[in-house]
């Protein structure tokens, strides 16, 4: 085999678009735990303002008297939406938890302090402390799915 | 408004939110309310609003969590586009969204506490 | 070199199409390497497949530097003082941000070696990107010291003096060598073309912390706008690549909390 030019194929473009954009970035490399608890937050987030939005909808119904109430919990009273009802606790019970890790490593020391910077490097704002926080926060949404489950479904 | 202003807005907001929302879901105990189906009823519900107490904390959780929620919006959405015209905008519609929600919920409860 | 056109940034390398059918021969590796001139007409984006002779202690660079001087001289990519100290190199290395001159082959641990320009830069020429945005904000956040006492721009006529515990609140972050590898991995700067980035925002930080420093409120007026510290939500992907141990998401939380303290009134 000689040393020397091999071949030359073309390159992929990115996947365009809003969506596309929206997306790359958590796909890429670094793959850090704490970028992924990003895109988590962020899909977490948007999903639960859509949830209030309907709640306060749904909730209003109430000034409709007993059958306008009744007529609504009627139509919710189906497996797709206790689906939902299950994933709007798993999304708010992680989104919570990991919230309150942002806003520590924001206001408080759990972030660290500025060392003097021998090698090799410890990135003290990646430390152990923080990713205990984020991995409660997956184990408590986990445990919030599966009492949702047992809860809507009466297992 | 400063950003800085803004984002400490959020931070009472954020803190006011966990309380608040906590105690919505425990709310069922206190109302001496058993499982899911019955905290789903008619009457629970009007309960819920008719008691002057719960009826305060929905407004606080109302608040908090729209406010709350409308912030994170806009952080999303001003990454979507470049330029100033572009941040107005989502500043201008995060607002009148906000201002709807909180404009509805505030209705909800402001009838069913009176008993409308 | 022409003129860097802006126009489509490098987003390339999570998809770089298929490996070459060809296998490696022991010694040397297939080095891949994204090639485009947006600057010739027709020129569209490819992928380039070298194999290269492997020494040990051979770094990327000098992957790219026997390619450069044996095969193919029209290959451009940045370099200056090959040992991690200059921050030219900034590339992508098997879709990572890395600097060349400090990333072994062999620690790489693969065949195949994939390099591209990085990410949330324009493309001027194959691995090389255009930092006119990134250097643009980086003055936006006022990297030197300011003195009031002897009038803007005038020189300092006393020693300014500093314990070492005041010198440690920042000296972390002057090991900042200005590579780019933390806004190349910033998701927000991918999303954000204003954001200021974790580079100006950590460099904002160490001059406003600075004991000798008397410009923080024209720092603050800077970082505490709709693009400043408060879009950074803690990815830690700027920290996670940076080769010099700046920890430039720890800059940015410590920028936040003195922008606070400012709008609350204690700074």
């Amino acid at each position: 085999m000689v040393e020397g030019l091999v071949s030359t194929e073309k390159a992929r473009g990115p996947e365009g678009g809003f969506v596309g954009r929206q997306v790359r970035w958590a796909l890429r490399k670094p793959m850090n735990l704490e970028k992924l608890a990003l895109a988590v937050q962020r899909v977490s987030g948007v999903g639960l303002l859509v949830y209030l939005f309907f709640h306060l909808f749904v909730t209003g119904s109430v000034t409709s008297g007993r059958e306008g109430w009744d007529g609504v919990m009627g139509m919710l009273s189906n497996p797709l939406a206790h689906i939902g009802e299950v994933l709007v606790v798993a999304g708010a019970t992680f989104h919570g938890v990991n919230g309150v890790r942002v806003m520590l490593l924001e206001l408080t020391a759990l972030v660290g302090k500025p060392v003097r910077p021998d090698y090799p490097y410890k990135v003290q704002s990646l430390g152990k402390g923080q990713q205990s926080i984020l991995w409660t926060a997956t184990i408590m949404a986990g445990l919030a799915m599966i009492a949702g489950i047992v809860i809507l479904w009466g297992l | 408004m400063r950003e800085s202003t803004l984002q400490l807005i959020n931070y009472v907001m954020i803190l006011a939110l966990l309380v608040t929302l906590v105690l919505h879901l425990a709310m069922q105990a206190f109302l001496g309310v058993s499982g899911y189906e019955e905290a789903l009823a008619y009457d629970t519900a009007v309960a819920r609003y008719r008691e002057p107490l719960s009826a305060s904390l929905l407004t606080i959780l109302l608040v908090a969590a729209t406010y709350h929620g409308v912030w994170g919006l806009r952080n999303v959405l001003l990454g979507v586009r470049a330029g100033p015209a572009w941040g107005r905008a989502v500043t201008g519609v995060t607002l009148v969204l906000g201002i709807v929600m909180l404009g509805w919920g505030v209705r909800t409860i402001v009838l069913a506490f009176a008993g409308a | 070199m022409g003129t860097a056109i802006k126009g489509r940034r490098s987003g390339t390398t999570t998809v770089l199409g298929e490996v070459p059918r060809e296998s490696t021969a022991p010694g040397t590796v297939l080095l891949r390497v994204y090639r485009h001139n947006p600057c010739a007409v027709g020129d569209e984006p490819r992928m380039t497949t070298f194999r290269v002779p492997v020494a040990k202690g051979m770094t990327v660079l000098d992957a790219l530097l026997w390619v450069k001087e044996n095969v193919d001289p029209g290959l451009a990519f940045r370099y200056s003082c090959r040992m991690g100290i200059c921050g030219s190199c900034g590339m992508l290395v098997n879709g990572r941000p890395e600097l060349g001159c400090e990333t072994q082959i062999a620690q790489l641990g693969t065949d195949v070696v994939e390099v591209a320009p990085l990410t949330n830069y324009p493309v001027v020429r194959d691995v090389v990107t255009d930092f006119q945005d990134f250097f643009g904000h980086h003055r936006r956040a006022k990297p030197y010291l300011v003195r009031k006492e002897n009038g803007e721009g005038a020189p300092v006529t006393r020693e300014l003096l500093q314990t070492e515990e005041q010198k440690l609140e920042y000296y972390q972050f002057t090991m900042c060598i200005m590579c780019g590898l933390c806004n190349a991995a910033c998701p927000i700067v991918g999303l954000d073309p204003e954001f200021l980035g974790p580079q100006a925002l950590a460099q904002a930080y160490r001059f406003a912390i600075d004991s000798r420093d008397q410009g923080w409120r024209e720092r603050a007026e800077v970082v505490d706008s709709p693009h400043g510290c408060f879009r950074c939500e803690l990815a830690g992907s700027c920290s996670a690549v940076c080769p010099k141990g700046v920890d430039p998401g720890l800059g940015v939380q410590l920028l936040k909390r003195l922008v606070l303290a400012r709008r609350m009134g204690r700074r």
